[in-house]
């Protein structure tokens, strides 16, 4: 963790990055999207059709997994740091949900009061009452309609802050990119290490322990479509044909080889993540992606930082 | 080239740059001025905290020898007193001084803060609680007359038939570390007792009230059974306190060409415990920094308020959390202004900053938020209410978490001012859990 953090505010940084195409194309546009995402599937919990409502989570995780890759707005405003965390508790909360949520569906307390706590309310406890619970049972169905209207309100949240922050995050563009490319570093970390290492047994923590069961979405079998979707979303940030995107900046600025490394890295994890199941984690084709997000990551932790770093000497020397 | 170096920034380079670095002469002949100002109030504080520790005995002492609600009371004051000079102790934590020192000569004083500060504990191990399901709970120390075993993770079975210290000490994380046998929340959790709902803490159906710490019955140390071992418990584990505290508080003398301030301040007689005038200052800004931010602003606000959880506010049984902040807080600032009670102790860490204008301002913000807190825990509702998700309190609290994380951030430009060159690395605890 301390790994990210380092990262996080000793990234150095090119100015005149991201455009508001970029904001609205991307940021804006995928909020939206997980909103209708959630609208759908609250239709479909009240109608009770299971098979819709777990065709949908998946398109709610995936959705949310696009918010989540560039969510910048604790940046932009700290009243904001904490709301991804209302919604999803992965590798952010030591708390074991599952048990509580047991306790809660066999109490007679008033569910307003019984999931009293934010991790009652996530995307993780939604996962477990709609894909292990019986939603013909009123409780049930009703808790996981007061899950998925939390999650609403959070997203609107977010995307109310972002409309209300756009001018800041278009007029100070230095500031602008950094947290965005800060947010792409991190993500990237958190990919390679908790979403595909520690389930294969790659990482530090469960080397040679892999397990399946620790993937972000074992229970309902999203994990992999979750992968895609972070993946698909950094190919929105850094190789993008429609706006100027980050590629286009680190190119400006001679670091044309260090951002095609990366996106040679990212297109590698994109091909290896769509010929994947999640069942895959443990075997050759966990590692192979484990071996190209870790590419990912070096790309931009190593080579692009020191590349954007000597550009950060210039304005010391400056002294301006 | 001119317009490409406008345009290119760096967040680390630009903060250094409008500081401008200025750093605190550091002479090998003379004591450093922050050294001499931070050993000073760490004297005059740790004092004061064994002088409290110590008023907090006797009033444990009248009330075990004579059980009244008055004799209840009083030492339910002293233990208030004692955790406002002990809280502003804390931050010589994390600095590799003998408070918490994990290597090196100075672990001789015993690195108590383990024994006098841990939590959250296992109060279900002390004494009975009422349970999730509304039973009273049994098995625990008070109400185990011979060997008792404190389970967990390879636990020694212990005789706990006479309550004394040295039990204590035997069981101390004894298990795990959710086996706290010692220290100020044990004494906090015999006079308070239980005040959380273990069902939901939002329903309160324990002590039912906004306003409301635990309400342990003066019975339990009267009529009740093993009124007898609650009083030995009191009396052992303040002795403990006091003991633990008179061993730091040696450690801090003035006089002493022997101990710990000797060698930080380079005055040690045996001149190989001396420390260096850099690494003792980097030490000093790195845990100043972990304090901050990872302790007080994580473990202590964040964790509780996020999640929310009442088992995580710091004085939990008596609903003093408040007070554990505000003097956490004020132990930073002594630190940073070079004061302490209002006394001028010297240079103080920020005083070598040239633009000291995010950090005061941060500061300023802070004080507001805490007297808040403060206000409300007094007329309104205490801690654990203001964290409720609806309450209004909450967003507040959240706040005063953000900005003493970003406290914690600032000590990278104090330090510098002073010469030292830290790294966020310097100021994260490797554990801090991702908030």
């Amino acid at each position: 963790m301390r790994y990210l953090v380092v990262i996080i505010l000793f990234v150095s940084i090119i100015v005149n990055a991201v455009s508001e195409k970029f904001f609205n194309q991307v940021i804006i546009v995928n909020i939206i999207l997980a909103i209708k995402n959630v609208e759908l599937l609250i239709d479909n919990i009240n109608q009770a059709n299971p098979t819709r409502i777990k065709m949908q989570f998946g398109n709610v995780v995936s959705s949310w997994k696009k918010v989540e890759t560039t969510y910048l707005l604790g940046d932009l405003n700290e009243d904001y740091l904490d709301t991804p965390r209302y919604i999803d508790i992965f590798h952010g909360n030591n708390e074991e949900i599952k048990p509580q949520l047991d306790l809660i569906i066999n109490s007679n307390d008033e569910l307003f009061n019984a999931m009293y706590k934010y991790s009652h309310k996530t995307i993780n406890a939604l996962e477990y009452v709609l894909f292990t619970k019986d939603l013909s049972h009123q409780r049930v169905k009703n808790m996981a309609l007061i899950i998925a209207k939390s999650i609403k309100s959070y997203l609107l949240e977010i995307l109310d802050g972002y409309k209300m922050y756009q001018s800041k995050f278009l007029e100070s563009e230095q500031y602008a990119s950094a947290i965005l490319l800060n947010t792409l570093i991190a993500g990237t970390y958190k990919l390679k290490e908790w979403r595909i290492g520690d389930v294969a047994g790659l990482s530090k923590k469960f080397k040679n322990k892999p397990n399946n069961y620790r993937s972000e979405y074992a229970t309902s079998g999203n994990s992999v479509n979750a992968i895609k979707a972070i993946l698909e979303t950094q190919a929105q940030v850094i190789n993008s044909p429609d706006y100027q995107d980050f590629g286009d900046i680190s190119r400006q600025f001679k670091a044309r080889k260090e951002i095609d490394q990366a996106i040679s890295a990212l297109n590698d994890s994109i091909a290896n993540a769509n010929n994947m199941s999640d069942f895959d984690f443990i075997n050759d084709k966990g590692k192979r992606l484990y071996q190209s997000t870790n590419r990912l990551m070096k790309a931009y932790y190593i080579s692009l930082m020191d590349k954007l770093g000597f550009v950060s000497k210039v304005l010391d020397a400056d002294g301006d | 080239m001119i317009i490409q170096k406008k345009l290119m920034i760096s967040f680390v380079l630009t903060v250094v740059i409008v500081i401008s670095a200025v750093s605190v002469f550091l002479s090998r002949d003379e004591t450093n001025p922050l050294l001499i100002t931070y050993a000073n109030i760490a004297t005059v504080n740790y004092m004061d905290a064994l002088n409290d520790a110590k008023k907090l005995g006797i009033k444990l002492k009248d009330f075990t020898n004579n059980p009244t609600i008055e004799t209840m009371g009083n030492a339910k004051a002293a233990w208030l007193n004692a955790r406002e000079s002990y809280g502003q102790t804390e931050v010589f934590r994390l600095s590799n001084g003998p408070i918490d020192a994990e290597e090196g000569w100075h672990t001789s004083y015993g690195a108590p803060e383990g024994r006098l500060n841990a939590w959250p504990l296992d109060e279900n191990m002390i004494d009975y609680t009422t349970d999730a399901k509304g039973r009273k709970t049994s098995g625990n120390i008070i109400d185990t007359p011979g060997m008792f075993n404190p389970g967990g993770e390879n636990p020694l079975v212990i005789d706990v038939s006479i309550i004394t210290s040295d039990v204590l000490v035997a069981l101390n994380e004894n298990g795990g570390y959710a086996n706290v046998a010692t220290g100020y929340h044990v004494i906090e959790f015999l006079l308070w007792g239980q005040d959380q709902d273990y069902a939901n803490f939002i329903k309160d159906g324990v002590t039912h009230g906004a306003l409301l710490a635990g309400q342990r019955a003066l019975a339990d140390y009267t009529i009740n059974a093993n009124a007898d071992r609650r009083k030995q418990y009191l009396n052992a584990a303040v002795s403990l306190i006091i003991a633990d505290l008179e061993s730091i508080t040696s450690a801090w003398a003035d006089g002493d060409s022997t101990n710990y301030k000797a060698a930080l301040l380079g005055k040690n007689s045996d001149v190989t415990k001396n420390i260096d005038v850099k690494v003792a200052l980097k030490q000093i800004f790195s845990g100043l920094g972990i304090f901050i931010k990872s302790e007080l602003a994580n473990e202590r606000i964040a964790i509780a308020v996020l999640t929310p959880s009442e088992e995580d506010e710091h004085s939990c049984f008596s609903d003093n959390t408040h007070r554990d902040i505000t003097q956490n807080f004020q132990g930073f600032k002594n630190l940073l202004f070079g004061t302490y009670n209002s006394f001028d102790y010297g240079v103080g860490f920020i005083d070598a900053m040239k633009d000291k204008t995010k950090l005061m301002g941060l500061i300023a913000s802070v004080n507001t938020k805490i007297n808040q807190m403060n206000t409300l825990a007094q007329v309104s509702r205490h801690f654990d209410y203001q964290i409720r998700p609806n309450d209004s309190q909450a967003r507040q609290i959240k706040k005063l978490k953000n900005e003493l994380r970003a406290i914690g951030d600032q000590m990278i430009y104090v330090a510098k001012s002073n010469g030292i060159d830290l790294t966020v690395r310097n100021i994260m605890n490797a554990e801090e859990i991702k908030l």
